[in-house]
């Protein structure tokens, strides 16, 4: 029996010639669109930027585009949905329970709990962190996302009022002789967070949310993420 | 060299490379891995699903977090082709009960799937659904909906119900199994497009890590233990262990970057697979992927041929028998 050579045909259903001469071409167009999608992610150039533009409505309705197609933790950018290797940022709400008592509770607690599920609430917080800033600039933005954080927990809570906090977690260090002064060995201590947007929400007799920013934000002490050591 | 030569030379060259070309994408390949990977995206799919179920009205209603008038400021006017790209039945959808009812059918597609009814539409029809949910709120995706939108897509493309489905149980011929059918042009085309686009992805992970610093500095895997409120287990102990922690680090850069070139030869091919198990296996717990992890598990599988699968399988059916 003698090895049949690398192109003889093969046993089975074969392509058509001139289906196979389209399928070819669709074949190339496709995986075009995927190098430029997947070359795009980091950084890219003028004309990526460009190739992107074009292909959109192709990369964008299949999930290729790189804008909005998180991957896996690469710490490119600190506020893209990538950044999962960054401080955590996470939304909070502070309110007063039926007992009077001051209760805070985290937004993605309202919600199911499971790993991936928690990524999700995750995801909204960076995006809604993106816009936080001390220019003010994405204020408008802000404003939409407490509304609708507003409308959701304070519903979910069954209370009318509370305050909304977007928080920046500072990761600890490996080697705690590396701690910043005045940073504790406990990782949960108040040192590590980082308030980047403050708001009173309360929802009106309507059930419309309503939203007042804080203006004095309390900051705490420098950021000291996980691998800026002494 | 005349220029007839010369002519003769590059006619040559072309037909070697459109021969190859051809050899490379169009010649019948087996469709079982093609069925066993439809099983297992398929499950994938339904815990992402069913993950997804309690927080529904938080993502997909209008009164949850992500109203109307946000997607609109943050998505649509993106772009007029936004409009076009990023429209969801969801967006068109206001309650939760209406929500929740179509959801419930995209869950019911995805039984379909694992088990094979009519499995091609139902692939096509997963498709669809997974972007559903990913157009009406695109920026709270997370790492598992890219590659489950491209194998679903290529799972359509393939014939993935020709083996271990319902669909070929009903077609089946007396005494024949339910692992073979006759190799096909087309499950080739499905199972290179895996491949190619899985081994493009992995690359562009490793040179997106090789930005990062904390990647070069071998402290990835610590910023990942380190994050308090999402970590599923407390890893603290192994702040005692820099080596350990540098070594996983490095080791998960230099996998995915050489997943690329190393996954083709037959030779590296096994450890390579060994590897990502191993790889992904250990990033589960840490990193709360889930869907992911085991997702890119599953793709990792578009590599192993057909012959291996039939090989295996069969002398588990006889052991069975």
């Amino acid at each position: 029996m003698t090895t049949p050579s690398p192109y003889s045909p093969r046993a089975g259903r074969t392509c058509p010639p001139g289906v196979q001469q389209v399928v070819s071409l669709v074949l190339v167009v496709h995986l075009f669109c995927v190098a430029v999608a997947l070359s795009s992610y980091t950084q890219r150039s003028a004309l990526q930027d460009r190739l992107l533009d074009l292909l959109a409505p192709y990369t964008r309705t299949l999930d290729l585009a790189p804008t909005v197609a998180p991957y896996h933790y690469t710490q490119y950018d600190a506020l893209t949905g990538d950044a999962d290797l960054d401080d955590e940022i996470y939304i909070e709400i502070d309110i007063e329970n039926a007992g009077g008592e001051r209760e805070v509770v985290r937004l993605d607690q309202l919600g199911f709990g499971f790993p991936d599920a928690h990524k999700r609430f995750s995801a909204y917080a960076r995006e809604m962190a993106f816009y936080a800033n001390e220019t003010g600039a994405g204020d408008t933005e802000l404003g939409e996302f407490a509304k609708s954080v507003a409308r959701y927990a304070l519903g979910k809570l069954g209370t009318d009022v509370g305050v909304l906090r977007l928080k920046r977690q500072i990761s600890q260090p490996r080697a705690l002789v590396n701690l910043r002064e005045g940073f504790p060995q406990d990782p949960l201590a108040p040192e590590y967070e980082r308030v980047l947007y403050e708001a009173d929400i309360l929802l009106a007799d309507d059930g419309e949310p309503q939203v007042i920013k804080r203006e004095g934000r309390g900051e705490v002490a420098p950021v000291l993420s996980a691998g800026e050591e002494k | 060299m005349s220029s007839s030569n010369l002519a003769e030379s590059r006619t040559g060259y072309w037909q070697e490379f459109g021969e190859r070309w051809n050899e490379f994408w169009f010649a019948p390949a087996d469709p079982l891995p093609l069925g066993i990977i439809r099983v297992f995206v398929g499950l994938c799919w339904l815990l992402y699903l069913v993950i997804l179920t309690p927080d529904l009205a938080a993502w997909f209603s209008a009164g949850g977090l992500v109203p109307r008038d946000l997607f609109q400021r943050l998505v649509l006017d993106g772009g007029g082709v936004n409009e076009f790209a990023y429209w969801s039945i969801f967006s068109q959808l206001g309650s939760s009960g209406a929500v929740l009812g179509v959801h419930v059918v995209f869950m019911v597609v995805a039984v379909l799937l694992v088990i094979g009814c009519f499995s091609r539409t139902a692939a096509a029809v997963s498709l669809f659904a997974l972007l559903q949910y990913v157009h009406r709120a695109p920026f709270v995706t997370a790492q598992a909906e890219p590659v489950l939108a491209f194998m679903l897509l290529y799972l359509f493309i393939g014939p993935c119900g020709a083996t271990l489905s319902l669909d070929a149980w009903r077609r089946r011929k007396p005494g024949s199994s339910l692992l073979a059918a006759e190799p096909r042009w087309d499950a080739r085309v499905a199972l290179r497009l895996m491949q190619v686009h899985l081994a493009a992805f992995y690359l562009m992970m490793a040179i997106s890590k090789l930005h990062g610093d904390v990647w070069w500095r071998g402290e990835a895997i610590w910023a990942m233990m380190a994050m308090v409120h999402s970590r599923l287990f407390d890893w603290s102990a192994f702040r005692d262990h820099p080596y350990l922690i540098n070594f996983w680090t490095h080791a998960i850069v230099l996998f995915e970057l050489t997943f690329a070139a190393l996954i083709w030869p037959r030779m590296t091919r096994p450890l390579v697979l060994a590897v990502g198990i191993i790889i992904w296996l250990s990033l589960l717990p840490l990193s709360g992927a889930i869907v992911f992890c085991l997702l890119m598990i599953v793709a990792n599988a578009a590599f192993v041929p057909g012959e291996w699968w039939q090989r295996w399988l069969g002398r588990f059916s006889a052991a069975q028998a």
